[in-house]
């Protein structure tokens, strides 16, 4: 694991996948600064609108499955074709192996990402003035009064946001990193791997389960966008893990096909 | 004659290796099936909205209000660049082609077939949507809104489903102008994608086109004005809200730039085949 760790760091890939995730959340607060550069600084937005404003309005959402496959499960892809798989499990075993590419996956694609918004976060904290309601009143955020940073954004300057939202992204984004696996194991195209969980990821945000069955899912974003309620967070948590499990098992069987007949 | 036939013989025979080829990836079949999924979610999106309000629409009016909007040009666009993200396929069957074929031939029958594909595609596209209508068009033609219009006076004031500037022509010819636009946006992609493949470079076009259709949702460039995408050229809708009022001539700008860049593509293309070293 920690050589498989050390490997994800190192990639070129791992980079371009923060900097997409940081590029993304900065198109929107870096836009709004350029924009309203004539107005005072207690008009302008809080460094919280700032931070949050690129997941909530800009492409974050959007680009989020594709910085999780890029981080380090396109490198399934190249193991495959260099045989790399088929010597790791012969020294271990597959569920070993498939353990520790995943681990790794999953640690890879929630660093990228969420270090990817708390360095965001940092930079809007230095550069913006912190969320205070109290003293400007411009800094008010009207979530409905159900959603759980209804109270939250007046503590301690929005820290508690912050972590819901540091921890969802970096959840979401763990389980979307599996899923590009279970794509590579079985389409060893690179491109496909980056393209498939992204594209899979729009499809149940335009609502297609609740299409062609009926069945009303939350919205795959839902851990770490606003609207955020209880009751969602532990729906969406139940269906990440659900698609989490289906994707391991897709991953596990992938693996032991391919070494079986390597 | 016999030379006519000849004539078109090669340039039928390398539109069919290629297409074969295309048809036959990986990657065209997932998009095709996304792409399907994608443009069914949008007709029914569609009909939601139209059930809401109660109208009556007609197939023509249903066609242009997608090929109006791309068909949900980010998504559906990201799709066709994988789809063909590939071209020329670097397979041997291409070195037989050269063999038998001068350069400039090769070239021409790439460019042949990637209007071909946007072709292809775009036809295929307004197929579905219109088989995806069918559930909730009402039969007849021209332009409903004129009918309510006709009826009620006040409907002015409520949601247009077409634009009143495109009124003028009819749903045919509506859906023609939509569907051209989309080609012309299409095959200017398409044609960068081949030349940077020509230039060793194929991950680098998809990657270049790709960034410039998602800075459409990355960057909120209504803070920054003055800074025009290429999203913007890429539907009807988005050219004619650049200019009000004066829908028609932009288009024609916006058509006639099209044919430029593209001329330019393909000279530049036409520079490179004579001078690269042919690796497949």
């Amino acid at each position: 694991m920690h050589e498989e760790l050390k490997n994800t760091f190192r990639s070129k890939k791992f980079w371009i996948a923060f900097g997409v995730a940081i590029f993304t959340l900065m198109g929107y607060s870096a836009a709004y600064w350029i924009g309203s550069a004539d107005e005072w600084l207690e008009y302008r937005e809080s460094a919280l609108q700032l931070s949050i404003g690129g997941i909530f309005f800009g492409g974050f959402m959007l680009l989020l499955p594709f910085c999780a496959a890029l981080a380090h499960s396109t490198s399934q892809v190249e193991e495959e074709s260099g045989s790399i798989m088929q010597w790791r499990t012969l020294r271990s075993s597959v569920a070993k192996y498939v353990a520790i590419k995943a681990g790794a996956s999953m640690i890879g694609a929630a660093i990228a990402t969420m270090s990817a918004f708390i360095l965001h976060a940092i930079i809007w904290n230095i550069i913006a003035l912190p969320c205070n309601p109290t003293t400007y009143p411009n800094h008010t955020i009207y979530f409905d009064p159900s959603c759980i940073f209804y109270n939250w954004y007046t503590i301690c300057y929005g820290l508690p946001v912050y972590l819901e939202i540091t921890v969802g992204i970096g959840f979401t984004a763990s389980v979307w990193a599996v899923v590009a696996l279970a794509v590579a194991v079985w389409i060893p195209d690179k491109l496909l791997t980056v393209t498939i969980p992204s594209f899979l990821y729009y499809l149940w945000n335009a609502d297609l389960i609740f299409f062609f069955f009926g069945i009303q899912t939350p919205h795959p974003a839902t851990l770490f966008n606003d609207g955020l309620t209880p009751q969602k967070a532990v729906v969406s948590i139940i269906s990440y893990l659900v698609v989490l499990a289906v994707s391991l098992a897709i991953y596990y069987a992938g693996c032991k096909r391919r070494c079986e007949n390597a | 004659m016999l030379n006519e036939q000849k004539k078109r013989g090669w340039l039928m025979a390398c539109i069919q290796g290629d297409m074969s080829l295309w048809l036959h990836s990986m990657r065209t079949g997932l998009m095709l099936v996304f792409i399907l999924l994608m443009n069914f979610m949008l007709v029914r999106s569609n009909a939601t909205m139209i059930g809401i309000y109660g109208y009556k629409v007609h197939l023509g009016e249903t066609l242009f209000t997608c090929l109006n909007s791309g068909f949900n040009l980010i998504m559906t666009s990201v799709a066709f660049l994988v789809m063909i993200s590939e071209i020329p396929k670097r397979v041997s069957y291409q070195k037989y082609v050269l063999i038998r074929l001068s350069r400039g031939k090769w070239l021409l029958s790439l460019i042949v077939f990637c209007i071909g594909i946007v072709a292809f595609f775009l036809l295929f596209m307004t197929a579905m949507c219109a088989l995806f209508s069918l559930s909730y068009v009402t039969p007849g033609s021209g332009w409903s809104d004129l009918e309510r219009l006709a009826e009620n006076a006040d409907y002015i004031y409520e949601m247009q489903i077409i634009p009143q500037y495109i009124r003028g022509l009819s749903p045919f010819q509506a859906c023609f102008l939509a569907w051209f636009v989309l080609f012309c946006f299409f095959l200017t992609m398409t044609l960068l994608i081949l030349s940077f493949s020509l230039f060793e470079m194929p991950n680098l076009g998809v990657v270049v086109c790709v960034s410039l259709l998602l800075l459409n949702i990355t960057v909120l460039f209504e803070y920054l004005p003055g800074i025009v995408l290429p999203s913007n050229f890429a539907t009807l809708g988005a050219i004619v809200s650049m200019k009000p009022e004066h829908e028609f001539e932009m288009l024609l700008k916006v058509l006639v730039g099209y044919g430029i860049v593209d001329a330019l593509i393909i000279a530049l293309m036409s520079f490179r085949v004579k001078k690269m070293d042919m690796q497949f």
